[in-house]
């Protein structure tokens, strides 16, 4: 079979070499990986620049990546909403105030946060979820990495699905979250390096961002000016972009998934652990110029793709087949192929953390040595990585991947956050409560998606509203739960909760150090952007 | 395990350093030597992306000579 791509010997070097790459750093790191905190927990050692990159960096799949470029071609700007309201806002939330929760309570997990805060039931919930919804969501990567492979370079589908899943196996398998983490550093230069050259060559070819601007309809080079009214891409106006996407799906995103949660938990301190999402918001707001921006030079290049037989998935290989010749080829597969195998790397590394704390341990075999719980989550890892192959061929009858993986995290991941808000910042929230609100979120967001008669727009808008009023719910049955069930006292809230905990003091040390000035700074660069790209 | 015994984190700069020095030095040269371009840009790509690439490579290794810290002495005064 034909693909897209003629690459040459030196892209298969050049692909070779990153297979190579990672697993050596899997190889090297195998002897810093002895004890369950090291696997686990990357030994808690690791500095912010590394965490704040990879916290970023562990979303920014391939699928992502691809996506958005799509989107960047068919809707615009407006895309951008996903990147600056949808994350920055929520990381510097979680970077000021939530991490001290986090981090004073030694949780190892996002399930074991809760279990501290609430109960054993409220863990289970979430632990079952979160275990579920990544297998699914790995398996989902596994499959469009196949179809990506197959479509530009006509390799076969089953054997680049089973080669990169055998690599991603050994390098997690040796080194833990530390490889993941690793690689999804490396993953982020390469992103930049394979990618850019478009967006600049792009800019330089139509005369900088009004050049550019002035090939394409004339709102694309807008991300605000279309929300007063419904009548836009999203198919919804700037409240449910405010509310929906930005202060619930972000918040809920970026604060409580588990999968970037991870990241901060491996930072070396609860300083390093705070500013490890403020960094990342510092990257997040550039990420639109390698994708975003690219879908508007591809339709720019191409006006008729999406409409001449071309899909605007193809935005990105598009412009690389037209720019790039043998050699940039390989480092823009090279690219697209670590992001897809850190995005597993991921998945994977933060499944086993969940099912060997808080399921293995949790409920089969409660007083294992260290040694064994380290054996278990390796076992765990090959199991996970099985189970995600077997997903992969399931996944290939839903139409879009994107849409299928939004529904699935705004059913779990909006009702967590809802009980998190609570849990943290309102310290009369009972056990019961908390759990109460999860569960109630969870079945509220089935029945709000199945069974209520109202129509929307487009499945974005559909998502924003539905996440706004699942978290209303989740919140009033929380509330509500709460006033008639016992509180938990100060003592055993003690470094959890808003309230009861103080919040560390930076005074003493360089503005540059601070938590407080980087999230200003970051705050302010993210106001400004979206001012002059209203 | 004593923690005294423990080798200090593997340092992910030298890492990087490596991958990108040798990703450089294989692009640029192979532009250099084959010089060919698709026809839609005028000047070889691969060449100075490799350049760049280098230098990116290079600047990582420069930054690894200073062996990593495992812990920040500005995080241990309060907690």
């Amino acid at each position: 079979m034909k693909g897209l791509f003629h690459a040459g010997a030196i892209d298969y070097v050049i692909i070779l070499a990153y297979f190579v790459f990672v697993l050596m750093v899997g190889w090297l790191l195998r002897k810093y990986t002895r004890t369950g905190e090291d696997f686990f927990l990357s030994g808690r050692s690791l500095p912010a620049w590394i965490t704040g990159i990879a916290f970023m960096s562990a979303n920014l799949g391939s699928q992502e990546v691809l996506g958005m470029s799509a989107g960047g071609a068919e809707y615009g700007m407006i895309e951008t909403h996903f990147y600056w309201i949808g994350a920055i806002p929520a990381m510097i939330f979680m970077g000021l105030y939530m991490m001290p929760f986090y981090w004073a309570s030694r949780a190892r997990s996002v399930p074991e946060y809760l279990k501290l805060r609430f109960n054993e039931a409220t863990r289970g919930v979430n632990a079952f979820s979160f275990a579920v919804m990544t297998v699914l969501v790995s398996g989902i990567g596994l499959y469009s990495m196949g179809i990506v492979l197959q479509a530009l370079l006509g390799w076969s589908l089953v054997v680049s699905i089973i080669v990169s899943a055998v690599v991603v196996l050994a390098y997690v398998f040796l080194g833990g979250l530390t490889s993941s983490i690793f690689t999804e550093v490396t993953q982020f230069f390469l992103i930049c390096l394979g990618i850019l050259p478009l967006t600049i060559i792009g800019l330089v070819k139509f005369g900088g961002w009004h050049g550019l601007v002035s090939h394409i309809p004339h709102n694309y080079g807008h991300v605000w000016a279309d929300l007063g009214t419904s009548h836009n891409a999203l198919g919804t106006n700037w409240f449910a972009v405010v509310f929906g996407l930005g202060f619930v799906m972000g918040f809920a995103y970026w604060t409580t998934d588990f999968l970037v949660v991870q990241r901060t938990f491996a930072a070396r301190s609860m300083r390093a652990a705070q500013v490890t999402p403020i960094y990342a918001s510092f990257i997040k707001v550039f990420v639109p110029l390698v994708d975003i921006v690219v879908g508007l030079v591809a339709l720019a290049v191409f006006p008729h793709i999406g409409h001449d037989g071309t899909s605007y998935n193809m935005a990105l290989p598009m412009l690389m087949a037209k720019y790039y010749s043998t050699g940039m080829i390989g480092l823009g597969i090279t690219a697209l192929l670590a992001s897809f195998m850190t995005g597993m790397a991921g998945n994977i590394t933060a499944f086993t953390t969940v099912w060997t704390y808080d399921i293995y341990q949790a409920y089969i075999n409660k007083k294992a040595s260290d040694r064994h719980y380290v054996w278990m989550g390796r076992l765990a890892m090959t199991v996970g990585m099985i189970l995600s192959i077997f997903t992969a061929f399931i996944a290939g009858s839903f139409p879009s991947i994107m849409d299928y993986m939004q529904t699935l995290f705004s059913f779990f991941s909006v009702p967590i956050f809802a009980t998190f808000l609570l849990g943290m910042f309102w310290k009369r929230t009972t056990a019961w409560g908390g759990f109460s609100s999860l569960v109630s979120g969870i079945v509220f967001a089935c029945i709000f998606y199945w069974a209520l008669p109202i129509h929307f727009a487009t499945p974005n808008a559909k998502t924003f509203w539905q996440s706004f009023w699942v978290w209303v719910v989740a919140t009033a049955i929380g509330i509500l739960v709460s006033l008639f069930t016992k509180p938990k006292t100060d003592e055993e809230l003690k470094g959890i909760v808003y309230g009861v905990q103080k919040y560390p003091s930076y005074k003493h040390l360089r503005w540059y150090k601070r938590p407080g000035y980087l999230a200003c700074i970051s705050l302010a660069l993210f106001v400004a952007l979206d001012i002059i790209f209203w | 395990m004593n923690d005294s015994q423990k080798p200090a984190m593997l340092d992910l700069r030298r890492l990087l350093g490596i991958l990108f020095t040798f990703y450089g030095l294989l692009l640029g040269i192979y532009g250099l030597v084959t010089a060919h371009q698709p026809r839609s840009i005028s000047f070889n790509l691969n060449l100075w992306w490799g350049v760049l690439m280098l230098i990116v490579g290079i600047l990582f290794l420069v930054f690894s000579i200073k062996p990593p810290r495992t812990w920040d002495p500005d995080d241990d005064e309060h907690v």
